[in-house]
């Protein structure tokens, strides 16, 4: 009977494997987080916060908009880029604000 | 060469000497010399010329008798050509003679003289002339001697004589003459020394200022001044008081106390003594010492015989006379509760109680009486040793055997009795409980209960269950048949508030004592006296007790200050709360057309509460009449118009007009406004299109727009939006949302919220 054998590479290769599953998945949940994080700064009765009772206040969207990305960051005391955006009901983008390095094929988040 | 140069030198020298000799000599040869040089005259001759300037006198000079001429001068009198041997003197021109010190007929005689009889020409040899010569000659001299004196000083008043001859200052006539106290009589006929220019004006204490400054006639003080003569009356002061002529009125004894010093007397019930200031001070307030004296066991008792212990009284005191005296209102003795208590029987054949002998006296300063048992000789009573008894106990179940007799002490006395019971027989187990205060409920009496169940020779025997406290709590035991009860009460249920006199208490109960029972316990007085004038409210005081810092003395029939956090009045309403600051609001509604609007309702609200509410009269108007001092909100509102709403103040006792009208009238509530929306609402009415400004971009954006509100957007067509309601159509972007990051992961978190009033993804992307 073949005696099953997995080599030192292979082995290697496995551990590896998991490792960056677990990592990526870390790395995702983290992501969420702060994500999660915005979202709630956002909709909350936060100084910064556009949202009120479900309803944008067009005003407070505008000096958001007007705000620098760095400084918004900073007031949202998050680590990774962000993009925040407005999609109507088809898709569309009516505003966004955020880091350039999220936007491709039309979105352009402004900083 | 040198000598030729000193000789032209000395030529030209010698030629300017005689040039200057040859001019010397010219001048006393031409015009008669011109004074000063000898010979040019004739010793003794006189020369005349001009006339001079004052009072029409001639230039004149003499010759001397060197021969040469003298200087010009004024002669005092008109040149008149006559000869040296005839020292004639000239006359003054004719027109001077009137100034001349000749009397009239004089002057006359001189011009006829003058005129008629010498003539221009002087000639003393004439036949004619020559008589007449001394008298021309002696009037001249005469007015010429006026001349003479022209110019010199005269009078005393620094004047020089004029050509008439009189003083151009004159001195009058009494100068140098004594002028009252002002010096002596001047040139100008005023006195050397004016008087004081406030002279007769007022000065010092009364006084007058005189010619020469002095104040003159003073009074003795000036008016108000006060001066101390010494002690007077109760501490007084002897003082005189400077009147309104300076003299001092009588004096008077002022600042006096209101005794003598040592003085003793009463207020009320409190001595009061005069102190070293002639003020009174206050004492000793005697109702301190009111209460009772005496009693005590004065006495050694002996059992069996009433003694006599002191009494005690209750004196009230009062002040008389300036110390503190009482009178007795009440007594109290004891000795007739002196005696025996106890005894008794006791259910079956066995121990009996004792009596005791209980001698009662007063309790020292108190109304109260207490007892003692010591007494001499025996103070305790019992037969039981007398007793007779052959009882049996069989288990639980008791029979008393004949010949049976149990003795005991009558009660309340020291003699024995006996029963003489017949055979009985009882079974303890089912024998009726007892209770020593008869009743489950006699909470007030300590008691016990006693559930028989086993017996003795004695009788029947068993638990005792006495009644007990816990705090306020009487655990109180009754007898229930064979068994008992038990039950808890709270002593406070007994308490209940009274007056006494002006104070208001409460009847303080405990549970006190073994076996317990509830007792009245000390009172605590819990009246209300804000006031301090030992009156409570709650015993019929109504000045002033609930409210804190206001006394009788204070109190104000209405709430005279709003705004000192006092109840002024006692009322129990402070500042604001009380109706009396209560101020009022009216006006009148009108709508945008100036038009009164009837029937609205105008109500003053706080926050969401309306606080009082009115309608408008036919004329639009409306009184809220009493409204207490506070910030508002006034809103009025009709079933027609948009309500409007005004803020105001309403300070204590105002008088407040608030109208709705101008900018605040109200407007119909489907009126339409700038944004499209009606006044009553926030929502974009097409029906508004044209008025008050309301604009929309066309009839396409109208129908979008309706019924949508101010910054909404809405599909103008498929390629355009507009924002309602006046926007222009905007072209859609179409930009479909997609991201990713340029490296990394990218993570979505999406929320959907509204966005000009349409459902919207909030979408938060983060890269990482």
């Amino acid at each position: 009977m073949p005696k099953f054998k997995i080599d030192e590479i292979t082995l290697v290769l496995i551990v590896a494997l998991i490792a960056m599953v677990v990592g990526v998945y870390n790395k995702t949940a983290k992501l969420e987080m702060e994500a999660g994080k915005i979202a709630e700064v956002i909709l909350d009765d936060h100084a910064i916060s556009f949202v009120n009772n479900g309803v944008i206040d067009g005003d407070k969207l505008s000096q958001i908009q007007n705000m620098d990305y760095n400084q918004f960051k900073d007031y949202l005391k998050v680590k990774n880029d962000f993009c925040i955006y407005i999609e109507d009901g088809n898709g569309n983008i009516l505003l966004a604000k955020g880091s350039s390095k999220l936007g491709r094929d039309g979105l352009y988040c402004r900083e | 060469m040198e000598k030729k140069r000193i000789l032209v030198v000395l030529v030209i020298l010698f030629s300017l000497i005689i040039f200057l000799n040859e001019n010397a000599s010219a001048q006393c040869t031409v015009g008669g010399c011109g004074g000063g040089c000898a010979g040019e005259c004739t010793s003794g001759t006189s020369e005349f010329g001009g006339v001079c300037s004052a009072c029409g006198m001639t230039m004149r000079r003499d010759c001397d008798s060197g021969g040469a001429w003298g200087g010009w001068y004024c002669q005092p009198y008109k040149s008149i050509p006559i000869l040296v041997s005839q020292r004639f003197y000239d006359l003054p021109p004719l027109g001077d003679v009137s100034n001349s010190v000749l009397t009239s007929n004089e002057q006359a005689r001189l011009l006829y003289l003058r005129n008629s009889v010498i003539g221009d020409n002087y000639d003393s040899l004439d036949s004619k002339e020559y008589p007449s010569w001394a008298e021309y000659e002696s009037l001249a001299i005469k007015q010429q001697s006026t001349y003479g004196q022209y110019g010199q000083s005269c009078g005393l008043c620094g004047g020089t004589i004029k050509c008439d001859g009189t003083c151009s200052i004159p001195t009058p006539s009494n100068y140098g003459q004594p002028c009252g106290n002002q010096g002596t009589i001047q040139c100008d006929g005023t006195c050397s020394r004016p008087c004081d220019s406030r002279q007769g004006q007022a000065c010092g204490n009364c006084g007058t200022y005189d010619c020469l400054g002095n104040c003159i006639n003073q009074g003795l003080c000036f008016v108000g001044q006060t001066q101390n003569l010494g002690n007077c009356g109760n501490c007084g002061i002897l003082q005189q008081t400077c009147q309104g002529n300076c003299q001092y009125a009588p004096a008077q004894c002022i600042n006096q106390g209101p005794c003598s010093a040592g003085q003793v007397s009463c207020s009320g019930d409190t001595t009061i003594t005069c102190a070293g200031n002639c003020q009174w001070q206050t004492g000793q307030n005697c109702n301190t010492q009111d209460g009772w004296y005496g009693g005590g066991n004065t006495q050694t008792a002996t059992c069996g015989s009433v003694d006599n212990d002191a009494t005690s009284e209750f004196r009230n005191y009062g002040c008389s006379g300036g110390s503190c005296t009482y009178s007795v209102t009440q007594t109290a003795d004891c000795d007739g509760s002196d005696g025996w208590y106890g005894g008794g029987n006791s259910a079956g054949c066995g121990s009996d109680p004792n009596s005791v002998w209980n001698d009662y006296y007063v309790t020292t300063n108190t109304g109260s009486c207490t007892s003692t048992t010591t007494c001499s000789g025996t103070g305790s009573a019992n037969c039981d040793s007398n007793d007779v008894c052959n009882n049996k106990c069989e288990g639980t179940v008791f029979t008393s055997v004949p010949p049976m007799k149990d003795y005991y002490v009558v009660s309340n006395s020291n003699s024995c009795t006996s029963t003489t019971d017949t055979p009985s027989t009882e079974n303890c187990a089912t024998k009726a409980s007892t209770d020593s205060d008869n009743s489950p409920v006699a909470y007030t009496v300590p008691g016990s209960v006693t559930d028989y169940s086993a017996c003795t020779l004695g009788g029947c025997t068993g638990t005792a269950y006495s009644d007990s406290c816990s705090g306020t709590i009487l655990t109180e035991y009754g007898a229930s048949g064979s068994s008992f009860t038990s039950s808890a009460y709270e002593c406070q249920n007994f308490e209940s508030n009274y007056c006494s006199g002006d104070r208001y208490y409460r009847n303080e109960w405990a549970c006190t004592s073994s076996p317990g029972a509830c007792t009245d316990a000390a009172d605590t007085q819990i009246g209300t006296n804000a006031d301090g004038d030992l009156k409570d409210k709650e015993c019929g005081d109504s000045l002033c007790d609930n409210a804190p810092n206001v006394y009788d003395s204070t109190k104000t029939a209405t709430e005279t200050s709003c705004a000192d956090g006092l109840d002024n009045d006692c009322d129990g309403q402070v500042d604001c709360n009380d109706p009396d600051c209560n101020g009022s609001v009216a006006g009148t509604v009108k709508n945008a057309d100036n038009q009164s609007v009837s029937s609205a309702s105008v109500s003053a609200k706080k926050g969401f509460t309306t606080v009082a509410t009115s309608t408008t009269s036919q004329q639009g108007s409306y009184s809220i009449a009493s409204l207490s001092c506070d910030s508002y909100d006034l809103v009025a509102s009709h079933q027609d118009y948009a309500p409007r709403t005004q803020a105001f103040s309403l300070a204590p006792n105002q008088q407040l007009t608030i109208n709705f009208d101008g900018g605040n009238a109200l407007v119909f509530g489907t009126s339409c406004e700038q944004d499209c929306t009606f006044a009553a609402d926030n929502i974009i009415h097409a029906s508004c299109d044209g008025k008050n400004g309301c604009a929309f971009y066309d009839s396409i954006a109208k129908a979008a727009c309706d019924n949508s509100q101010p910054g909404w957007f809405r599909d103008y067509n498929e390629t355009h939006y507009v924002a309602c309601a006046s926007g222009a159509p905007q072209p859609k972007v179409e930009i479909e949302a997609s991201l990713s990051c340029e490296s990394g992961t990218l993570v979505k978190v999406t929320r959907i919220v509204i966005y000009n009033g349409e459902p919207v993804k909030l979408v938060v992307a983060a890269c990482g």
